[in-house]
């Protein structure tokens, strides 16, 4: 296909499933009586919601990628303790759902601890969640490096962090990008899960304006709708990433 | 005995004691006890899974021997992480299969080590890779990546980031047997040079006619012993043992 072709192609396309999609709205709105009146008024609770959303996602990703490369080191380590530590680390928590995670780690350990602040425990939860997960991610990353390198780093002298610097990490980059950012997009989704803790973060707030307006659809969309905003754009820099990274080898 | 940086001297000495490398169960290198000298070119020879490579590796450093020892001009190879770093730091090697960093364009490769492992400041390194860039006849492709050039190139480009840290000792394991015969020439061209340079290396090859240009002294390899040694005039005019004879009449053959 010519590049004029598919130009039109895509054009069509577009025009068409907007079509479709206007079409559904509107048939949508004659068959529903709709309230977004009563869920306009709540439109400060969707808004900080959102925002604590964003925030939640934002440290849980910093976090876990942390945690996920101490995880991911510490399972190449020479020393077998650290080595079982993380692979069991990475296996329990990759092993068990986030909501029983989450009712184990707050209800008893967060409160053995004393930790009071819902929303640290809420991060610290979804980071521990998250981490392990990218642990494997980095681990896979790094095991993708073909032998002949690091016998080459071996070969010019190179110490084993000079090698992790200079050969591994550089090259690893271009395999763990786009899974974590499909990891980022997961954290962003995950932590509606926070709500259980009674977390005031998106999806709470989703569900106190129905209680209060008894809209369940009018409110639970725009729910729908304020997550897309944030993975969306999560994916498209994903693809740029992986884009800039790509070269042969 | 502790291994520092190599004494320049003007004959290299190679010394194997009792020297025995196993992998799983197979004995690779079978108790060598030899001593060879050599003013610059040592060939390797012998048939395939003759052990010429591993030997070459131990000689490196890379690997450690199970028993026996060996040492490279009057000083022990170690047995340690560390000290065996040092060492294999004055050790250029090229293998056959090119091991450039795929991420780092020609120019970064061959400066690495020089910043990383040898401490020269980043202009230093720049300096000297580029006149070996040079030297090389490979101006101009400095800031291309391994994927960009030909296998020779890439070769070359190996051979220079042996030759950039100014080591005692270069190692060579078959780096032609990848190439086509216009590529190996130009390699060879380019090993020939660092001879008439007055490098001392050890070559591992299969272009027999090139080991017999170049070699001063040729080690003959087989089932992990070395079954002869001594010059290369005398090793390719009168093989001393049948497997050597053997061997040449096969390699020389076409």
């Amino acid at each position: 296909m010519t590049p004029r072709h598919r130009a039109i192609n895509s054009a069509l396309s577009f025009v068409l499933g907007t079509a479709l999609l206007a079409a559904l709205c509107f048939g949508a709105m004659q068959i529903f009586s709709w309230n977004w009146s009563g869920v306009w008024d709540y439109r400060k609770v969707f808004w900080s919601g959102w925002l604590a959303t964003i925030w939640i996602s934002a440290a849980s990703l910093v976090l876990s990628v942390t945690l996920g490369l101490l995880a991911a080191m510490a399972r190449r380590s020479p020393y077998p303790a650290l080595r079982w530590l993380s692979a069991g680390y990475v296996e329990i928590v990759r092993g068990t759902p986030l909501l029983v995670q989450l009712l184990i780690l707050f209800y008893v350990v967060a409160n053995a601890v004393g930790l009071q602040d819902r929303y640290t425990a809420g991060v610290v939860i979804l980071s521990i969640f998250s981490g392990a997960y990218i642990a494997e991610m980095i681990r896979s990353g790094i095991e993708s490096i073909g032998k002949s390198q690091l016998e080459s780093a071996r070969a010019i002298g190179l110490t084993r962090w000079q090698t992790y610097r200079h050969v591994i990490f550089p090259q690893a980059i271009r395999h763990i990008l786009p899974p974590l950012a499909g990891q980022a997009a997961s954290i962003i989704k995950d932590s509606s899960l926070l709500s259980i803790l009674g977390i005031e973060e998106f999806t709470l707030a989703a569900q106190q304006v129905n209680s209060a307006t008894y809209s369940t659809l009018e409110s639970y969309l725009p729910l729908a709708l304020g997550y897309l905003a944030l993975t969306l754009p999560v994916s498209l820099v994903a693809r740029r990433l992986e884009k800039k990274f790509r070269y042969e080898t | 005995m502790a291994a520092g940086p190599l004494k320049p001297s003007t004959k290299m000495f190679l010394h194997f004691h009792h020297l025995t490398k196993r992998y799983g169960g197979r004995t690779v290198i079978d108790d060598i006890t030899a001593d060879l000298d050599f003013p610059h070119v040592l060939a390797l020879l012998g048939p395939s899974g003759g052990g010429k490579s591993t030997l070459l590796r131990l000689i490196g450093g890379l690997e450690l021997p199970e028993s026996g020892s060996l040492s490279v001009d009057g000083a022990n190879v170690p047995a340690d992480e560390k000290s065996l770093r040092a060492y294999r730091s004055n050790i250029g090697t090229v293998f056959q299969s090119w091991n450039l960093f795929p991420h780092l364009d020609a120019l970064a490769n061959i400066m690495l080590p020089l910043t990383a492992v040898h401490g020269l400041t980043a202009d230093e390194a720049r300096l000297r890779s580029e006149d070996l860039l040079e030297r090389l006849h490979l101006d101009g492709h400095g800031h291309k990546r391994p994927a960009e050039l030909s296998g020779g190139q890439r070769q070359r480009v190996a051979i220079a980031r042996a030759v950039a840290i100014k080591p005692r000792l270069l190692l060579f394991d078959e780096p032609t047997s990848a190439l086509d015969p216009e590529m190996t020439a130009e390699v060879l061209d380019v090993i020939a040079d660092l001879k008439a340079e007055g490098r001392t290396f050890v070559l591992v090859t299969h272009a027999m006619n090139f080991a017999r240009t170049v070699a001063d002294q040729v080690a003959f390899l087989a089932e992990g012993r070395i079954l002869e040694h001594g010059s290369a005039q005398d090793f390719f005019a009168r093989p001393q043992t049948d497997s050597a004879r053997r061997f040449l009449d096969r390699v020389l053959k076409y």
